[in-house]
């Protein structure tokens, strides 16, 4: 104690070090959890008091799909700390390939959502081989569906953008191994986005199919 | 072990458009806060006048021999307003004002009064650093909600109305009951508040945790800080909650989801039931309950540091209040269900947020003795802020114990949506607050503009606007216990209500004169700005950092951070020889300590006190 | 079904109980930063050692996990409640995992640890009360 930081400053502090950056960011991840909760208790209140959860003529999410979409999200988050720490041993172009794989990672996410909700919303062939589009009115099963992966789907475009400005500022070498904490806030906040699905995987795809 | 933090100096910029509309100066911002509340108060305040207009004299009043005697045109704005009546007011117009009133005041007039305003200004100055953590989110914070306004008031001239179904957006009500853009715009420009309420909530948190001055412990903050700290969470907790809710009230009433009406399909086979309605109250009033916490922590936190400062005596158990408002943050958070009494919600769980619901009065009682403590044996002077303060601890006793028969699962069944709620929660979350809030503008104009305001003036503006706000509120507690409903545009329909007609038009005439009296305040005001006498550094002789400053501060406020070495609440000490007080930038009584660095437990989570 | 207060403020406890017993074993893995002060640095900066072991190590444990995930419901396809607990154990293990390492929670100062703890913990009390009333309208179904 007893040095006074200004986190303008020339002096490079220690990586890891709580910068007010970094603070906001977690605070911010406490709030955005919130709203998640907020989608989330709604489905399993919705779903609880349902008699049947998924009508006859609507199909079950696709758990396959999904499930290499979440691989997907773990390896981007796994390729984000590799950048982190590729910038914190001073490797600035490492770094930069490691942003860009995880960007990739991101934009192939949101296009398998993509695709998976564009098939569910004209329509697919259930067990019973019935075709129907599963619009967001078709009852509380789809409203919460389409509203918690759409408020997540909304994150990850997010920090999909918030990853591609970081490497367009790494690529032009704005970001040194001084700079380590701004890749880490980023970090944060795409490890947040990938923790959310997790759980929004689990409680979404996983429970009802089986 | 947590570092602080402190900004370089910086110049400030010269161009106007940098310096003082998208400024990154906590002072400006405070002071566009400031503004930008003022005038939601005014517009909040005319819609409040037009309800107590239309409750005065309601369409069926009757009149001697009984004639029906009716509305009378509301004056002015009636005839623009609604030429084909004659100027009476349409009861669809009735549930608007009832609905914009209720949000324009909570979400965007004392919110931004207090934590908006007072919190960019104080927070700073107060915990010894430059300005806030991140000033350029500072500035996107305040120029966030003026599009959030800009939605409520464009919300008024859309075709339908603005949203007619109360402050708490019921959901039938709000989705099925309001086609039209009006309720959409209103839940837009909520959405939008909030994120500029998060935006500045996560700032102030870093900016108190982070950038203290050296030997600013906690403990040693003053209580006006750890009020706005633990607004601060509160508003970063819960209001992203209400977001997600008016996002799903959006969904049902543009995708025809399900969330809270019941679908079309529900009748076909094989489909489920559809949403559920108590869905949308539980969401909405987990943050409803924070919410009215939020509204009133700034004005606990101020008042009982006014209390101190003019009563020239520590504040009466610092320790307790900081703990006493963190307990009542905890307990908001499970008491939410006492705003659903009678919505049909479980009984057995309405038991258990009763109990909880009494547990929270604890920590507000605790916080209401220390101001007594405060004030016991202490040489008061009674300036204009101190009688403000002594105001909201009057009006917030009447409150509070109010709350108590509110939050009894059995008295509720009766007093649920009558106007005794109304009244409680008006002592509480209005009367309190902007009582506390006029006492902080009164006590801080002259640090932020430099000049005095009139006492004279102030002192009569506090006296009627005392007198009437209690008369206004306590009418409305005595008719509600009679049983008059809320939200009603024509209570004279109802026999049984005919004997409080009488009662009504008192509380309108006493509702109207609180709302000219602060004509007294605008000219103080407008005055003061213009023409008031020159402040000096320190016109009120208080120990908060901010009194060690110029009035207005520099723009980068500290030419050099202070050390502090004790708390704000040095008054009276014996052994200080000159003065009946001692700053807190000054050194301690007994001289600085010999080895300033060593052993000092200046550290983010240590408690010290001098 | 009609729960009795009792039996609701024990649920509740438990479900507060389970919630905080988890914070506290996380809580055990976060440095309270109570080492000697960091040395003065200046020109030369604390050396900063690589984990790639570790982090691949972890991604190995999250791949488990998701396979363990997707063949838990074909064993207990018939006991929905041992499957949801399940399932919920294994999402909160990963997503543990992603915040301890990944994020770094672990190495990070108490302050930062009690901000998430107090969203989390707000998080378990709105659940369980909301499906409490209206959860359990119809009964639980299937």
């Amino acid at each position: 104690m007893g040095h006074d930081k200004d986190h303008h400053e020339d002096e490079i502090l220690p990586h890891g070090t709580l910068t007010p950056g970094k603070f906001c960011m977690w605070v911010f991840l406490g709030s955005d959890a919130m709203g998640f909760a907020a989608f989330i208790s709604a489905y399993i209140v919705l779903r609880m008091a349902s008699p049947q959860w998924i009508p006859d003529t609507l199909p079950e999410p696709p758990v396959v799909l999904t499930g290499i979409n979440t691989f997907i999200l773990i390896c981007s988050s796994v390729t984000m700390v590799f950048a982190y720490q590729s910038i914190c041993q001073g490797k600035v172009r490492a770094m930069n390939n490691w942003l860009l794989a995880t960007l990739i990672g991101g934009i192939v996410f949101l296009g398998i959502q993509y695709v998976e909700w564009s098939h569910l919303l004209h329509g697919m062939e259930t067990a019973e081989g019935q075709w129907y589009p599963m619009t967001p009115d078709t009852g509380p099963y789809a409203a919460t569906f389409y509203a918690c992966t759409g408020y997540h789907g909304l994150h990850v475009t997010v920090g999909v953008i918030y990853i591609f400005v970081m490497w367009v500022r790494g690529m032009l070498g704005h970001i040194q191994e001084k700079d380590s904490s701004e890749i880490e806030i980023l970090g944060l906040y795409w490890h947040f986005v990938d923790l959310v699905w997790i759980i929004l995987f689990t409680i979404i795809y996983l429970i009802p199919a089986f | 072990m947590l570092r602080r933090y402190e900004h370089h100096i910086h110049e400030p910029p010269t161009n106007p458009i940098w310096k003082y509309v998208f400024s990154y100066d906590h002072k400006i911002i405070g002071i566009q806060f400031l503004i930008y509340a003022l005038f939601f108060l005014a517009v909040g305040g005319l819609l409040a006048m037009m309800i107590r207009w239309q409750l005065a004299w309601p369409a069926s009043l009757p009149g001697p021999d009984g004639t029906i005697l009716g509305s009378k045109p509301f004056p002015i704005l009636g005839m623009m307003l609604w030429p084909n009546s004659g100027g009476i007011m349409p009861p669809d117009f009735y549930n608007i004002a009832v609905t914009m009133h209720g949000s324009i005041m909570v979400f965007f007039a004392i919110s931004p009064l207090l934590a908006g305003a007072f919190g960019n200004f104080l927070i700073p100055l107060q915990i010894g650093a430059r300005d806030m953590a991140f000033p350029f989110l500072n500035m996107l914070s305040f120029w966030t909600m003026v599009p959030a306004g800009i939605l409520m008031i464009a919300s008024f001239f859309v075709e339908g109305g603005a949203a007619q179904s109360g402050w708490t957006a019921y959901a039938p009500l709000s989705t099925v009951a309001a086609p039209g853009l009006g309720q959409s715009l209103w839940l837009l420009g909520i959405i939008l508040a909030g994120v500029a309420s998060i935006m500045g909530g996560t700032n102030y948190i870093t900016t108190i945790i982070l950038y203290r001055a050296p030997g600013m412990t906690m403990m040693r903050l003053p209580l006006t800080i750890w009020g706005l700290f633990f607004t601060a969470v509160l508003n970063v907790l819960y209001l992203p909650v209400v977001a997600s809710g008016f996002m799903m009230l959006l969904l049902d009433r543009h995708l025809m989801t399900t969330f809270f009406t019941t679908g079309v399909y529900a009748a076909a086979e094989g489909f489920a039931p559809g949403g559920q309605v108590l869905l949308y109250q539980h969401i909405f009033w987990v943050f409803g309950h924070p919410e009215v916490y939020i509204v009133i922590l700034p004005a606990w936190g101020m008042v009982s540091d006014l209390l101190s400062f003019f009563a020239r005596k520590p504040a009466f158990g610092y320790r307790e209040t900081v703990l006493a408002m963190g307990m009542i943050c905890v307990l908001s958070t499970v008491v939410w269900g006492h705003h659903m009494f009678v919505s049909g919600m479980n009984p057995y769980l309405g038991r258990v947020f009763s109990m909880a619901t009494f547990m929270v009065s604890i920590p507000s009682a605790i916080l209401f003795l220390n101001w007594l403590g405060t004030l016991y044996k202490g040489s008061i002077r009674f300036t204009t802020p101190m009688l403000f303060s002594l105001s909201v601890i009057f009006v917030f006793g009447l409150g509070g114990l109010t709350g108590l028969f509110n939050g009894s699962q059995g008295l509720d069944l009766y007093l649920h949506d009558s106007y005794f709620v109304v009244g409680h929660f008006h002592f509480t979350m209005a009367a309190s607050v902007f009582l506390g809030g006029l006492g902080a503008v009164y006590f801080w104009f002259p640090k932020m503009f430099g000049r005095m305001m009139n006492e004279p003036l102030g002192k009569v503006h506090w006296l009627l606007t005392t007198i009437s706000v209690t008369i206004v509120f306590a009418g409305m507690m005595y008719v509600g216990a009679y049983g008059h409903m809320r939200r009603v545009a024509d209570p004279a329909v109802y026999q049984f209500l005919h004997p409080m007609l009488k009662v009504n038009t008192m509380v309108s005439m006493a509702a109207f004169c609180a709302f000219f009296s602060q004509a007294l305040f605008a000219a103080n005001l407008i005055h003061g700005f213009f023409a008031g006498p020159p402040a000096g550094d320190n016109p009120w002789e208080c120990t908060t950092l901010e009194w060690s400053l110029s009035s207005p501060p520099k723009p980068h406020n500290f030419d050099e951070i202070p050390t502090v070495h004790h708390g704000p609440f040095e008054y009276n000490n014996p052994e200080i020889d000159d003065k009946d007080w001692l700053g807190q930038w000054e050194p301690p009584i007994g001289g600085l300590p010999e080895a300033p660095e060593a052993g000092a437990s200046d550290d983010a989570g240590e408690e010290g006190e001098e | 079904m009609n729960p009795s207060m009792p039996s609701m403020a024990l649920l509740d406890l438990i479900f507060l109980g389970v919630g905080g017993a988890l914070l506290a074993m996380m809580h055990l893995l976060v440095d309270h930063g109570d080492h000697a002060p960091e040395p003065e640095v200046e020109e030369e900066e604390a050396e900063y050692h690589p984990h790639t072991a570790l982090y691949l190590g972890i991604f190995g444990a999250l791949c488990a996990l998701t396979v363990v995930e997707l063949l838990v419901p074909q064993m207990f396809a018939s006991f929905f409640g041992v499957l949801v607990i399940s399932l919920m154990v294994l999402a909160f293990a990963k997503a543990g995992l992603v915040g301890m390492f990944f994020m770094h929670l672990k190495d990070e100062e108490w302050q930062v640890y009690l901000t998430i703890s107090i969203a989390v913990v707000g998080i378990l009390l709105m659940i369980p009360y909301i499906v409490w009333d209206i959860g359990v309208i119809y009964g639980v179904y299937v």
